[in-house]
C-alpha cells in the first residue's frame, strides 16, 4: 500500500513567528492535529508543531501561549517521505522516532500528511473493499 | 425467487445506486459537467422505483411481521442517500458565483472521495454483512472512522468560508451544499446502525 493512498490532504502551515496561541486556534478551528512551521529563511527546514508539543513544552510549564512563538517550541526537522513510500515504510519511520505522524512530500512541497490513525483506518478499509 | 430474496436483491441494488450516484456527484463538480449531475438525477429515481417495490413485496408478505418495519426503514434510508446526492446537485446548480465553491474545492474533493469510499464499502459488504454480524461490526467501525473525517472536513470548509463575501441566496446554497455533502456521511451510518438493528432481530 502506497502512502498517497492513506495520507490526509488537510496540511496547515502557520509562520514561525505566529504564537502558540495561533497555533492552537488553528489546530482547533480546522479539527486537525499539527500544524506545519514554515521555513524561517531559505537556509531554514520545515518544522511542525503538535498538540504534544503545546501540552508538554507549552501550557504544562505554566508557559503563556499567547507569548510563545510557534518556532520556540515547534519539532524540526520535518519528518517526511516520498508520495510513493510503502505504509510500511511509513511504519518503520513512526517506530524509529517515536513519532505518530510523518509528512508526505512530492517533490519539495508538502501534500499531505499520515498519522497512526490513518494507516489503521487504511488497514481496516482494505479488508472490506 | 423468494419473496424476501427479491427484497435483499432490490436492497443491493439500491446500494448499489448510491455508490454510482456518488461517483457522478464527484465527476459533476469537480469538472462542473452537468451531464454527470442529471445522471445522479435519474439514478435517484431509479432509486425510488425500487423502494416502491420493496414497500410492495413488504406489503404482499415478504418477512415475519415484526421485521417488516427494519427492513422497509433500510429502503428508507438507502433511499435519502440517493435523495441528498440528488439535493446536492440542484443546490450546486442553483449557486451563480462557483469561484467561493473553488476555493475550498480541494476539500470539497476530499469529502466527495470519502462519500464514494463509504458507499463502496456498504456496497461491496452488503450481503456479507446480512450474514456475518462480526463483518457488519467491522465495516460499522470503519464507517465510523470515515463520518468523524467528514464531519471534520466540513467544519473546516466552513471555518474558510465563514470570511466570504456572497449574496445571500448563494450563501443559502453554498451552505446548503456543504451540509448535504456531509449528510451523505451521516445516512450511510445510520444504514449500517439500522443494518446492525435488522441484522440482530434476523
Amino acid at each position: 500500500m502506497e502512502v498517497a493512498e492513506v495520507m490526509n490532504r488537510r496540511v496547515e502551515y502557520i509562520d514561525p513567528e505566529a504564537s502558540v496561541l495561533e497555533a492552537i486556534e488553528k489546530i482547533v478551528n480546522r479539527r486537525i492535529r499539527s500544524v506545519v512551521v514554515k521555513p524561517r529563511d531559505e537556509r531554514d527546514t520545515y518544522g511542525v508543531i503538535t498538540v504534544r508539543d503545546i501540552v508538554y513544552k507549552c501550557l504544562s510549564k505554566n508557559l503563556d501561549p499567547r507569548k510563545i512563538k510557534v518556532e520556540e517550541i515547534c519539532s524540526k526537522p520535518l519528518i517526511n517521505v516520498d508520495k510513493n513510500a510503502s505504509v510500511e515504510h511509513v511504519l518503520s519511520l513512526m517506530e524509529k522516532f517515536n513519532i505518530a505522524r510523518v509528512f508526505v512530500k512530492e517533490g519539495e512541497k508538502i501534500v499531505g500528511v499520515v498519522s497512526l490513525m490513518d494507516i489503521m483506518a487504511a488497514y481496516l478499509t482494505r479488508r472490506l473493499l | 425467487m423468494r419473496a424476501e430474496e427479491r427484497v435483499v436483491d432490490y436492497l443491493q441494488r439500491m446500494v448499489k445506486l448510491t455508490f454510482s450516484a456518488c461517483d457522478n456527484l464527484r465527476k459533476g463538480i469537480l469538472e462542473d459537467d452537468y451531464n454527470y449531475l442529471e445522471e445522479v438525477s435519474r439514478i435517484e429515481r431509479e432509486g425510488d422505483e425500487l423502494r416502491r417495490l420493496i414497500g410492495s413485496e413488504i406489503f404482499e408478505g415478504a418477512f415475519l411481521p415484526y421485521l417488516r418495519p427494519s427492513i422497509f426503514s433500510l429502503a428508507e434510508k438507502i433511499d435519502e442517500i440517493l435523495n441528498t446526492a440528488h439535493h446536492i446537485t440542484q443546490t450546486y446548480q442553483h449557486i451563480k458565483d462557483k469561484k467561493i465553491i473553488e476555493e475550498v474545492k480541494d476539500e470539497v474533493e476530499i469529502i466527495l472521495d470519502l462519500n464514494i469510499r463509504l458507499c463502496s464499502i456498504l456496497s461491496k459488504n452488503f450481503t456479507d454483512f446480512l450474514r456475518n454480524p462480526d463483518r457488519l461490526k467491522e465495516g460499522s467501525i470503519v464507517i465510523r472512522m470515515i463520518e468523524k473525517e467528514v464531519d471534520n472536513v466540513k467544519h473546516s470548509i466552513l471555518y474558510r468560508l465563514r470570511n466570504s463575501k456572497v449574496d445571500f441566496w448563494d450563501g443559502l446554497f453554498i451552505y446548503n451544499f456543504i451540509e448535504s455533502l456531509e449528510k451523505i456521511s451521516d445516512l450511510v451510518e445510520e444504514v449500517s446502525d439500522t443494518l446492525q438493528m435488522t441484522v440482530l432481530s434476523l
